[in-house]
C-alpha cells in the first residue's frame, strides 16, 4: 500500500514536471526574482519584492510583484502590463499600509487616454486625463522602476527628460492610489558589468535627477540594482530565475 | 489575477488579465461592495463596464484553481443535503460576448465530510465539498486552501505539490 503512494506520488510529480514544460502559446518567456530592500549605509534588510515577468507573443510584457517595505509598514500587490516598447498598457494594484486596506485600482491607457477606477474604502474614486506618447507608470514595485528609460534616445545621450505618473505611494487623504503627473531627468552614464546575489550581469547604468542610481540589464529591463542616496536606500537583486533562451 | 476576500470569505475585489490562444482578452476590475458588484473590463472592445445586484451568498470564478476551494464559505454544515450555489463567472470563452465580463451562475453543493488525503505537497485533513454534482474540492486550514479538485466527467485533476507558510 505504501509503495502504491509512493508511485502515486512521483506519478503526479512527474505530470506536473512535463506540464512544467509544455510550451503555451501565450507566453514567450518569462523571468522571476527577488528584490532585497536595504539600508545602504548598514546593509540592514528592511523589506522585499517578488516579481515575475511574462512576455507575450505581441511582445507586451506583464509584471507581478509582492512587495514589503517592513520599516514603513508597506505592502502591495501589482500587476503591470507594457507594451512591446514599455509604453504602459494597465496597471492593477492593492494597497496596503500600516495595517489597513487602503485601495485597489485599475489604470489602463488607450492611446493618449488614462482612465482610473479605484475603489477605496470611502467608495469609487474615477479619473480620466490626457497622457503624453512618452511616459511610464510607477506603481511602486522597484521592477517597475526599471522600465521608465524605454524612450531614452542613447545616440543623443546626456541629460533627457521622462514624464512619470506617480501613483501615490501612501494611498492617503482623499486622492487614494490616483497619481500624479510629473518629469524627472535622466542620463545615460555607461554600461557596466555588475555582481548581485543574483549574479554576474550586464546593465546599463542611468542617473535619475542626480538622485537614484539605476542599473537595469536584458531585453526586459530587469532591475539589478537601485540605489537612491538621500533616502539611504539600495534595492538589490538577490535572486533570478528565467525560461531558456 | 488577483482576489481579495473579507474575513468571511465573501468576494471583496478581483483583478484579472486573460490571455487565450496566443491573444490579449482583457484586464478587469470587480469589486462588490454591499449587494452590488461592478466590473470594469478593459481589451480589444475598447472599456465596457457593468453593475449588477448579488446576493451575501456568492462567489466569484476569476479561474486560478486556488481559488475554487473559496466557494463554499457559506455553506451552512447544520444541515444536510444539497444547498445552493451562486457564482460570478468571469468569462475566459465569453459567452456574454465580451471577454472577462462575467454572468452570475446558479447551482447546488454538497458536504461530502471531513477527509484525510495525501498529496505531494504533504498530508492533509480536508473539508471535502462537491459542486454540482461533477467537481470535487477538496481544501484544508483556516485560509481554506485547495489540496485537490478533481473534475471525474473530464477526467481532470489539479493537486497541491508545494506548499509553504509564514506568519509575517
Amino acid at each position: 500500500m505504501r509503495c502504491s503512494i509512493v508511485i502515486a506520488a512521483f506519478a503526479l510529480l512527474n505530470t506536473f514536471a512535463a506540464a512544467d514544460e509544455l510550451p503555451n502559446v501565450n507566453i514567450t518567456r518569462w523571468s522571476e526574482g527577488k528584490i532585497e530592500y536595504r539600508k545602504a549605509s548598514t546593509g540592514e534588510v528592511n523589506g522585499s519584492e517578488d516579481w515575475h515577468i511574462t512576455v507575450h507573443p505581441d511582445g507586451s510584457r506583464t509584471l507581478e510583484t509582492r512587495n514589503r517595505l517592513d520599516v514603513a509598514g508597506f505592502q502591495r500587490h501589482v500587476v503591470y502590463r507594457v507594451a512591446e516598447n514599455f509604453r504602459p498598457l494597465e496597471v492593477t494594484s492593492v494597497y496596503w499600509v500600516k495595517g489597513e486596506w487602503r485601495g485597489t485600482g485599475l489604470f489602463a491607457v488607450n492611446g493618449r487616454d488614462l482612465e482610473a477606477v479605484i475603489k477605496t474604502p470611502d467608495g469609487m474614486i474615477r479619473q480620466s486625463r490626457a497622457v503624453p506618447e512618452h511616459f511610464s507608470f510607477i506603481p511602486h514595485p522597484l521592477q517597475s522602476n526599471a522600465w521608465p528609460a524605454w524612450y531614452y534616445d542613447k545616440q543623443k545621450g546626456g541629460p533627457q527628460t521622462m514624464t512619470v505618473y506617480d501613483m501615490d505611494a501612501l494611498a492617503g487623504a482623499v486622492s487614494s492610489m490616483l497619481g500624479k503627473m510629473y518629469d524627472q531627468t535622466i542620463e545615460l552614464i555607461g554600461e557596466e558589468e555588475m555582481t548581485t546575489p543574483a549574479g554576474t550581469f550586464d546593465v546599463e547604468h542611468y542617473r535619475i535627477d542626480d538622485v537614484v542610481d539605476l542599473y537595469i540589464s536584458g531585453p526586459d529591463a530587469v532591475l539589478v540594482k537601485f540605489v537612491w542616496s538621500p533616502m539611504d536606500a539600495e534595492y538589490v537583486l538577490v535572486e533570478y530565475r528565467a525560461s531558456g533562451p | 489575477m488577483m482576489h481579495r476576500v473579507d474575513a468571511d470569505f465573501r468576494p471583496l475585489e478581483t483583478s484579472v488579465t486573460y490571455w487565450s490562444k496566443g491573444a490579449f482578452t482583457g484586464t478587469g476590475l470587480i469589486t462588490v461592495r454591499g449587494g452590488t458588484l461592478n466590473a470594469v473590463i478593459d481589451g480589444p472592445l475598447g472599456r465596457v463596464t457593468h453593475s449588477i445586484p448579488v446576493p451575501d451568498g456568492f462567489s466569484i470564478v476569476p479561474h486560478p484553481l486556488a481559488t475554487d476551494s473559496w466557494h463554499f464559505w457559506y455553506f451552512d454544515k447544520t444541515k444536510a443535503g444539497e444547498q445552493p450555489s451562486v457564482i460570478y463567472n468571469p468569462q475566459v470563452a465569453p459567452r456574454t460576448g465580451v471577454p472577462v465580463l462575467g454572468n452570475l451562475e446558479t447551482g447546488t453543493m454538497t458536504y461530502e465530510g471531513e477527509e484525510e488525503i495525501t498529496v505531494p505537497a504533504g498530508t492533509f485533513t480536508t473539508d471535502h465539498f462537491n459542486l454540482n454534482g461533477v467537481i470535487d474540492v477538496w481544501m484544508t486550514g483556516e485560509d481554506k486552501l485547495l489540496v485537490r479538485y478533481a473534475m471525474g466527467v473530464a477526467d481532470l485533476e489539479y493537486v497541491l505539490t508545494d506548499l509553504s507558510k509564514g506568519q509575517h
